[in-house]
């Protein structure tokens, strides 16, 4: 089995074909930045991008996914190491607590900005309702995206 | 003096240093939190503990790197405390690397529970690098071949009279130097120096491994990695006190992939270790483990057992706290029952823990990474269950991904041993969602009668609160099975019963309480009994300024006594906020207000505004107004952080949170059965933090949720007439309350 993760391709053995997408990701492949919350689709805290959408890896085959272009956290930013404008906004909103639902929250919402640029108030809360956070960083997430999406659409202008 | 002793610390010291892989030369600063810091944890009560137990070191290059003194769980302590080290150094908090301790880095960390690490922390670790940066500038002075006192500060180093700069990486050698606090020059610490403006306390900065949270670096225990490893779990008690009768293995010792199967009858043990998750859990589904389970049990036992009406109407409650001979049979001007459920910590992480058995030195010895809030306990108890001595046990601490006073115990540690000692390769054990609901120290339903006497003016001359509760700190996290049992009849619990007595000034009042012994796993939760407490008590208060048509500040103001000036002013600020955004006079929106104080120490005023949504028959919490004091502030966005995250787990225990009781026990086996909050529920916030530099840190992980609580109670009531004397609130009955309103 291969996956293609981050933009690079890599081998699964034949021994992990049955595992769900993130326990590959994880314990095979070594990106640990996608969480093991629930483990059963009720947190968001596994999301990871398949082309381009945001997924939870803990409720999908890695065999499935074989031919997807799947991006974790740690590929989100670029590859000379400047972070995505929704990572940054996180830093600079300070919202991770714990930080355990936080690269879930990320990609999720990087997801909802490639979507939809510009989100209201009640787009972000539809959009990121299912992702759990217990340390309540809620309101900091909400300020978080608007900041990425401002900055990114002023790059996009520019 | 003891020269004898002193050697074999230090000696002592340098082992550690060697062991965290801290032998690069530098300048190391060994400090110690004194025993009378310490309250009376698990940790602390080892005998062994002489000496402590963190490091500042100054690195060749001149970084500076200090050791955790806390558990990391999202608390933000570590932020604080490395401002500080940054204040007393003239460095940037953000060039500090701050790392988590293993057991083999220092002799002692205190479990971090009880909002203490600040405080706790806050002046030993300021003093210590105080006298590192005295050290350092004496140093510095020798080099220039002048007078310390000659020689000013600057960022990273020092300057002399002409403007020369001496940095840290010129002072430092190439030899590895310990040194003990009690070595060093004396020195004033700045971060305590009230008179003294501050560089780096007080200011907005990145949270400590901030920047790898964003960008999925390993810093939780289930991200531990090892080569060659395994995945093993136990197989969780159905209900608290199981026992293990038989197990069939259906077969699966011989199921491909499946290494290990584990039954230890004596220990109440059965696991699967296996070569890959899906595996482990196919197998698992596969054995049966047949348990002898105690009776069982329904909501309505529960209730009954709890039920304070019920208590008080068989005579006086087990402990008498407080009484001043309060007349029972009195009218009261406000009389109102509280209720609140079974609450559950639900963290998104689960627990985890990786052990590798290995051998060093011609002995078997053993790593764990585990993310807990007690690392030593882990290693004792570890070292316990398999007859070693403590040196042979390594625990690497990790973050915890959410605390909450649920990770303090040897849980999935134990676990890892069991399974671990079994197989020649390293196992990384993860709890299932189910097995962390199981296994659960809730916070113990209670039930509470508050009954308040007042003149027409709202002056309170008696008071009278009655409540039952479910035991809160008298679990195995403070003692061992054998003896809890006793210490449960002898003692009330002193858990359940903080922030039972009022602040306010009173006349006479009568405190009563009766703990009982629930047939579920109970424990230590964010605030212990101070929430419910504060709920009952706050929003008796609430009504009593309704029932007079008083001004709710005013009165719990008129109330004070003036040794509660701090809470006045918290209150009075509050009113100057909440003032500033006047309440639409027509819609169904209401304010609510409420003060606590948490451990006599941390003042808090909160206030909410909340709207009832006709259309979709729902309450919307509009805004948070919080104004909190816990004395000296080091890093105000933390507080405001952890008051957000009060904030929200009381909106959850208000509007959805509560584990229900069905078919025999607790029917909660994740987050679609006990709801959290989302981000739906999140208010606008209004905080304001009071600082005072001459006032010693208090915690700041609680206090809010204290006052939270009873505030959002008060203005669902102040919206919708709605009383939620049971949380969670009942939808049906908040309709049917806005229905007879028309
Ligand atoms: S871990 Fe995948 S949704 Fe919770
Ligand atoms: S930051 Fe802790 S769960 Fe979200």
């Amino acid at each position: 089995m291969r996956l293609f993760v981050n933009g690079s391709e890599f081998d699964v053995p034949d021994s992990w074909q049955d595992e769900t997408l993130l326990m590959v990701l994880r314990e095979q492949l070594g990106f640990v930045g996608p969480k093991l919350g629930c483990g059963q689709g009720e947190c968001g805290a596994c999301t990871v991008h398949i082309n381009g959408e945001a997924a939870r890896s803990c409720s999908i085959y890695a065999i499935d996914v074989q031919s997807d272009s799947i991006t974790t956290i740690e590929g989100l930013a670029s590859a000379d190491g400047v972070l995505h404008p929704v990572q940054q906004a996180w830093l600079d909103e300070r919202v991770a607590q714990c930080g355990y639902c936080q690269a879930g929250q990320i990609m999720q919402a990087a997801a909802l900005l490639n979507e939809e640029p510009n989100p209201d108030d009640q787009t972000i809360i539809d959009h990121m309702s299912n992702n759990l956070c217990r340390c309540g960083t809620y309101k900091r997430i909400n300020l978080a995206i608007k900041n990425a999406s401002q900055v990114m659409q002023t790059r996009k202008a520019s | 003096m003891k020269p004898a002793t002193q050697k074999k610390r230090r000696f002592t010291r340098r082992g550690f240093l060697k062991a965290a892989g801290w032998t690069a030369a530098g300048l190391t600063v060994t400090y110690f939190v004194g025993r009378e810091f310490a309250p009376v944890m698990a940790s602390m009560r080892a005998p062994d503990f002489e000496e402590g137990t963190a490091w500042i070191k100054v690195d060749l290059d001149g970084t500076v790197r200090m050791l955790s003194p806390v558990h990391e769980m999202g608390q933000g302590s570590s932020l604080g405390l490395a401002q500080i080290v940054a204040e007393e150094l003239n460095v940037d908090v953000e060039d500090i690397q701050v790392s988590l301790p293993s057991t083999n880095d220092v002799t002692r960390l205190q479990v971090t529970v009880g909002s203490s690490g600040t405080s706790n922390n806050a002046r030993p670790l300021a003093e210590a690098a105080a006298g590192l940066r005295e050290e350092l500038r004496q140093r510095a002075a020798k080099q220039v071949g002048l007078d310390a006192h000659a020689l000013g500060d600057a960022k990273g180093g020092f300057t002399t009279p002409e403007g020369q700069v001496v940095t840290f990486a010129d002072i430092v050698t190439g030899t590895n130097e310990v040194i003990d606090l009690g070595d060093l020059p004396d020195a004033t610490s700045y971060t305590f120096d009230p008179g003294r403006e501050k560089v780096q306390v007080g200011k907005t900065a990145l949270q400590v491994q901030g920047r790898d949270i964003v960008t999925g670096k390993e810093v939780y225990a289930l991200d531990v990695r090892l080569p060659n490893m395994t995945y093993g779990r136990g197989v969780p008690a159905p209900v608290a006190g199981a026992q293990i009768v038989d197990v069939d293995d259906g077969g699966v010792s011989s199921m491909p992939g499946v290494i290990k199967v584990v039954v230890d009858k004596e220990r109440n043990f059965a696991g699967i270790v296996a070569e890959t998750p899906s595996v482990l859990d196919a197998a698992l589904e596969q054995m049966t483990v047949q348990w002898d389970s105690p009776s069982s049990y329904t909501q309505k036992d529960i209730d009954a057992m709890i039920d304070v009406d019920i208590a008080l109407s068989a005579g006086e409650l087990e402990s008498i706290l407080e009484n001043d001979d309060v007349a029972q049979d009195q009218v009261w001007t406000v009389d109102r029952r509280q209720d609140l459920p079974i609450v559950e910590h639900a963290t998104i992480e689960r627990r985890s823990a990786v052990i590798q058995f290995s051998e060093r030195d011609g002995r078997e010895v053993v790593e764990i990474w585990a993310g807990t809030q007690d690392m030593f306990v882990n290693q004792k108890k570890a070292a316990a269950e398999l007859g070693w001595s403590t040196d042979r046990v390594t625990v690497h601490l990790m973050r915890v991904g959410g605390g909450f006073g649920g990770r303090a115990t040897y849980d999935v540690v134990r676990d890892a041993v069991l399974l671990g000692r079994e197989v020649d390769r390293p196992v990384k054990v993860v709890w299932s969602l189910r097995d962390e609901f199981l296994a659960d120290r809730t916070r113990p339903p209670s039930s509470h009668r508050v009954r308040i006497k007042a003149d027409d003016d709202g002056k309170i001359t008696e008071w009278w609160h009655a409540f039952v509760s479910g035991h809160v700190m008298f679990n195995d996290f403070l003692l061992p099975e054998g003896g809890l049992s006793l210490v449960r009849k002898l003692f009330h619990d002193i858990g359940a019963t903080i922030g039972s007595h009022p602040f306010y000034t009173v006349d006479r009042r009568r405190i009563e309480f009766t703990d009982v012994e629930l047939p579920f796993h109970v424990g230590q939760w964010r605030s212990l009994g101070a929430t419910p407490n504060s709920l009952a008590a706050e929003a008796a208060v609430e009504e009593l300024a309704r029932t007079l048509n008083l001004d709710p500040i005013s009165l719990r103001i008129q109330n004070l006594g003036p040794e509660q000036d701090r809470l006045k002013t918290c209150l009075t600020k509050l009113k100057t906020i909440c003032a500033a955004r006047p309440l639409p006079e027509d819609a169904e929106v209401g304010r609510g207000y409420a003060a606590a104080i948490f451990a006599e120490q941390t003042h808090v005023a909160m206030a909410f505004d909340v709207s009832y949504e006709k259309e979709n028959e729902q309450i919307r919490i509009d805004r948070c107004y919080c104004v909190l004091d816990p004395g000296f502030v080091f890093s105000p966005d933390q507080v405001k952080a952890q008051i957000e995250g009060c904030t929200m787990m009381a909106i959850g225990q208000v509007l959805v949170e509560g584990a229900p009781i069905d078919d025999g026990s607790i029917s909660a086996y994740g987050f679609f059965d006990y709801p959290i909050a989302t981000i739906d529920h999140a208010p606008e916030f209004e905080i304001e933090l009071i600082s005072d530099p001459s006032v010693a840190p208090s915690g700041v992980g609680e206090a809010a949720l204290i006052a939270a609580l009873p505030a959002l109670v008060n203005a669902i009531r102040a919206a919708t007439g709605y009383r939620a004397n049971k949380l969670p609130i009942d939808e049906d009955d908040l309709v049917a309350t806005m229905n007879t309103k028309g």
